[in-house]
């Protein structure tokens, strides 16, 4: 799964450590979902989608699989 | 929640505290058990009372075992799932790094003396492992 995290938090002039404090997880957590390296939870992803104001789908998208 | 060098969540303290607490713990069981066994104290307990000898055998897993009780309330706590995730990953190469070592030094020295000696450092390897791993993953996500 990628995601767009980064282009958002960007949008916004927020860091890591901040959108870490206002989801209220760990920086680490925003480094690994940001690279991919771990999927969020159902209700983490709401919180990042209600953050955002946008629907999950538009942030978080499903990786094209190989034909 | 900030789980770095110098901003460690009360509960992430807690956490490495009891990992820390429970290492010091098991190596002066550990130590005072040998102590006992090996004569100087024990000289006079040694022939009266087996089940001397058993009970302090237990002594340096008890730690252990408490923290095996707290783990679980400290991963109900934790609500950074990531964090969690990192903390189950230490835990599971806490358990196999030992298991690993032992099975090795089993099959390589038998009923050697170094043989016998190794599972009783158990824990001790468990705890050492779990954190260094922890600590290990905690910096490839800064």
């Amino acid at each position: 799964m990628t995601n767009r995290l980064r282009v958002l938090r960007a949008e916004r002039n927020w860091s890591q450590r901040d959108l870490a404090e206002r989801l209220g997880v760990s920086r680490q957590s925003i480094v690994a979902i940001e690279t991919g390296k771990f999927d969020p939870s159902l209700p983490l992803a709401f919180r990042i989608a209600r953050l955002f104001n946008s629907p999950i789908e538009s942030i978080f998208l499903e990786e094209e699989t190989g034909k | 929640m900030l789980f770095c060098k110098n901003k460690v969540s009360p509960l992430q303290r807690r956490f490495v505290t009891l990992f820390g607490v429970t290492l010091l713990a098991t190596a002066l069981l550990f130590m005072l058990n040998v102590y006992f066994r090996e004569g100087r104290l024990g000289s006079s307990l040694h022939s009266s009372s087996q089940t001397l000898s058993h009970i302090f055998s237990m002594l340096p897993v008890i730690p252990f075992l408490g923290m095996m009780l707290l783990i679980p309330r400290y991963l109900g706590q934790e609500k950074d799932e990531f964090v969690r995730t990192l903390v189950l990953r230490a835990l599971l190469f806490g358990f196999a790094v030992p298991m690993v070592i032992d099975t090795v030094i089993g099959f390589l020295w038998g009923p050697a003396p170094l043989a016998y000696a190794m599972p009783m450092m158990n824990v001790d390897l468990f705890c050492v492992t779990a954190l260094f791993v922890l600590a290990y993953q905690v910096r490839r996500y800064q």
